[in-house]
């Protein structure tokens, strides 16, 4: 078998897996809006949708997990590496990425997105600490 | 029909209960207050539908002191015969069998409501105690169960001359951990009194000693009437539509106010259903073809503005109650909160579509009210999408948007106190007045003041209270209370340096882009040592953070900031502040009159309370708010009063 770290179909899967996650997401959030117009027949259908695409989207990370995690680049594997991951990825969201895109924002003249993403920095800073928790938890005492 | 043809043959018996009390949420929705309260709709339903057959008028609900309830009705009382399979009496297989029930078979109902059937065997199951009384053929009959076991057979309490069946039951604290809400109860009661006409229906909570009846001749024109009585019609008389249609019988009544909240209740079969479905979705659809076409064919309508109107200009205002009333509905979920009957819509929108279109040709003037309201929603919503644009440049020139506040605000300005309860709430306003500590004799500045109110809660504590706002009504409205008021921008504050002993502003910071830059025109306005107290509602935390500015930019496009308290330290010490102190306190809030303004468009409206309705767990454990079983939602707000002082 041929190396897929690295590969055509590798950079492949990382964008069609970040297609597929947006879908989910995209979906869900039409059916609520057709929900509230009364179509609740399309919202079903959209939701539906949405599950399907959550399935397409764990498939693709089935694949790239072999190499590792589309967002920090980390090990994927078991729970310790993916909790790891989860970490460093909230840990940038928090310190560098949502951070930058607030200057940005506030450079161009969108208070508003500015406020938006700085609220997102400290929602990631709790998620981080929340997945510090779960890391030294799970390593002191749940250990397998 | 005469009672003799309800009787045991009709009783068919489909399965057991058990799984009732195992799983108590699939059949009644919930362990908590939806749930508890489910019970007792359950039963009352079962006694509608024996006024829906034409047997009862009466229906008599009992909060009694124990904890429990009775329904008591004088329809024609459920049989007590042996029913021909197994040799029990029909009423002990009602009770005890999960999907036995008249109205399983043809005849007995022609249209049911109860949950198919699983009904009062649900309750029995999920009750401690319940006690059966039967009047019937000239005898009082009665019979006792316990968690859905039957405790003693059926006896001949005495001979009596009237019908009727009560169920009185004692909920199991086993598995609910909440009591009754005479009010939420309350609520039902008199919707269902709206709904029958001529039925009476009434409550007795004999822990509280209230003790109130419910019967209206005017039907469910007259359940509008009644929604608007605080409201201000468009139109004197609700629009009433009925007709029948392919064995569905639709009624409807419609009536526009001033409003901008919309307040539609459907129904099927007399059930609530809270979230609607096929029949409201073809309710809704005939408004919108309807109105549009009207607005088309009379030219009223700007298309080359960009002008159109959609479902959700049409409904802002509108209050709506449809009914419909049909066999074998099919609903998503026990507790059937949402009709999904596919072929309902098409039927509902055409009696709906035909009787509106008829009405409006008729009642021009009305028409145009109604179109003209719809128009005005569907600018308002260009409006608010503008001003949220326009106020973008304010970083560039903060002169650009004055308009664009004077116009929200000048609007508001109208129902200004009405628009939400934490504007007059006297705890919060007295945490404002109480923080000062300058001299007597000092003058205190309130900024974007509003009504005025916020200065005013100094009064006796300072010499004079001086108001400044952008908005000419709400100036007008501020020269009530306070002792002079200018007009003015918060960004160029227009008065000298080292002027007040302290400055106040409540819930305005959040609106201004850069807010850093107002908090410097307050530090330089005021006397070296003198005060800042600014109010804000702020989030719990990092977790309701994202969640909460979601909310507050769709109530209000004017939204800029949502800091943490941590941010609000760091823009007051930014600004030099020094003595930086924060006080909270928490007022708990409906949220109806607050999205009930021209800034929050209707699809706002619905998304707000999808995000209380779906928030994440994450929210819930720090961010206390209430949706009760009707979907009605009250936040608790978390309000931050903070005084700083600019260094001597």
């Amino acid at each position: 078998m041929a190396e897929l770290k690295g590969s055509q179909t590798h950079d492949n899967l990382l964008g069609v897996f970040a297609t597929e996650a947006q879908a989910q997401v995209r979906y869900s959030y039409f059916a609520q809006i057709a929900e509230i117009e009364g179509y609740h027949h399309v919202a079903d259908t959209l939701r539906e949708l949405a599950e399907a695409e959550t399935l397409y989207a764990h498939g693709h990370l089935d694949y790239l997990r072999q190499v590792a995690d589309p967002a920090t680049g980390l090990p994927l594997g078991e729970t310790e590496r993916n909790l790891q991951a989860a970490l460093m990825s909230d840990a940038i969201g928090q310190r560098e990425t949502y951070p930058a895109l607030a200057r940005t924002a506030h450079a161009e003249g969108f208070p508003d997105v500015a406020s938006w993403f700085e609220t997102l920095a400290k929602a990631k800073r709790s998620h981080a600490q929340r997945l510090r928790d779960a890391l030294e938890g799970k390593t002191a005492s749940e250990a397998p | 029909m005469s009672s003799d043809s309800y009787t045991a043959a009709q009783i068919e018996i489909l399965a057991g209960l058990e799984a009732v009390r195992r799983r108590p949420a699939m059949y009644v929705g919930s362990t908590g207050p939806q749930g508890l309260h489910h019970l007792v709709f359950e039963v009352v339903e079962n006694s509608i539908d024996e006024s829906l057959a034409g047997h009862a008028s009466h229906i008599h609900v009992v909060l009694h002191a124990d904890g429990g309830c009775s329904v008591e009705d004088d329809g024609r009382g459920i049989p007590v015969d042996p029913v021909a399979d197994d040799g029990r009496p029909a009423c002990e297989v009602v009770m005890t069998t999960l999907h036995a029930g008249g109205k399983f078979r043809q005849g007995a109902y022609a249209f049911s409501g109860g949950l198919h059937g699983v009904g009062v065997s649900c309750v029995n199951a999920l009750s401690s105690s319940t006690t059966l009384d039967i009047w019937r053929d000239g005898q009082h009959h009665r019979q006792a169960f316990a968690r859905g076991s039957v405790t003693s057979e059926v006896v001949v309490v005495g001979p009596s001359d009237r019908t009727g069946t009560r169920v009185h039951f004692v909920p199991d604290t086993a598995i609910f951990g909440t009591t009754f809400d005479a009010a939420l109860l309350s609520r039902r009661l008199e919707e269902l009194a709206f709904l029958h006409p001529g039925v009476s229906l009434r409550l007795e909570d004999q822990r509280t000693g209230t003790d109130t009846t419910w019967c209206y001749a005017s039907g469910i024109v007259g359940f509008v009437a009644h929604k608007n009585a605080e409201r201000v019609a468009l139109h004197r008389e609700p629009i009433h539509l009925t007709d029948e249609h392919e064995g569905i019988v639709v009624e409807a009544a419609l009536q526009w106010t001033t409003s901008y909240n919309e307040d539609l209740s459907s129904f099927v079969n007399s059930i609530h259903t809270p979230q609607g479905g096929s029949h409201a979705a073809g309710l809704q659809a005939a408004l919108t073809h309807v109105i549009n076409g009207y607005a088309e064919e009379r030219r009223l309508l700007d298309r080359g503005a960009g002008e159109d109107i959609t479902g959700y200009d049409i409904r802002e205002g509108l209050t709506a109650v449809l009914s419909i009333r049909m066999p074998d509905p099919e609903f998503q979920g026990q507790t059937k909160s949402l009709l999904s009957s596919p072929e309902v819509a098409d039927k509902v929108e055409r009696v709906i579509a035909g009787g509106l279109r008829a009405f409006l040709e008729a009642e021009t003037e009305v028409a145009l009210r109604v179109v003209g309201k719809a128009l005005e929603a569907s600018r308002a919503r260009l409006a608010a999408r503008r001003a949220s644009e326009r106020a973008h440049y304010q970083v560039v020139d903060p002169k650009v948007s004055e308009e664009v506040y004077q116009e929200q605000f000048g609007i508001r300005s109208k129902n200004w106190h009405d628009s939400c309860t934490w504007l007059t709430h006297g705890d919060l306003l007295d945490l404002h007045g109480s923080r000062y500590d300058g001299p007597e004799d000092g003058v205190l500045l309130d900024v974007c003041c509003g009504s005025g109110v916020v200065g005013n809660s100094f009064r006796g504590r300072v010499g004079k209270i001086v108001g400044l706002d952008l908005t000419p009504q709400m100036i007008a409205k501020a020269r009530t209370r306070l002792d002079e008021v200018h007009q003015g921008n918060v960004y160029d504050i227009p008065f000298p340096d080292n002027t007040f002993d302290a400055v106040c502003t409540r819930e305005v910071l959040h609106l201004l882009p850069r807010p850093e830059r107002p908090v410097g025109q307050v530090f330089r306005v005021l006397k070296p040592g003198g005060q800042f107290v600014v109010g804000q509602i702020l989030p719990y935390g990092e977790d309701d953070a994202a969640w909460m500015f979601r909310i507050f930019k769709k109530k209000q496009p004017l939204f800029f900031n949502n800091p943490l308290p941590e941010d609000f330290f760091a823009m007051l010490e930014g600004a030099g502040f020094v003595d930086i102190q924060m006080a909270e306190t928490h007022v708990w809030e409906s949220i109806d009159l607050w999205i009930d303004t021209h800034e929050t468009t209707s699809l706002h409206r619905h998304e707000i309370r999808r995000l209380y309705y779906d928030a994440p767990e994450e929210v819930r454990r720090i961010h206390p708010f209430e949706v009760s079983p009707d979907g009605k939602i009250r936040d608790c707000w978390r309000w931050c009063v903070f005084s700083a002082r600019k260094p001597q």
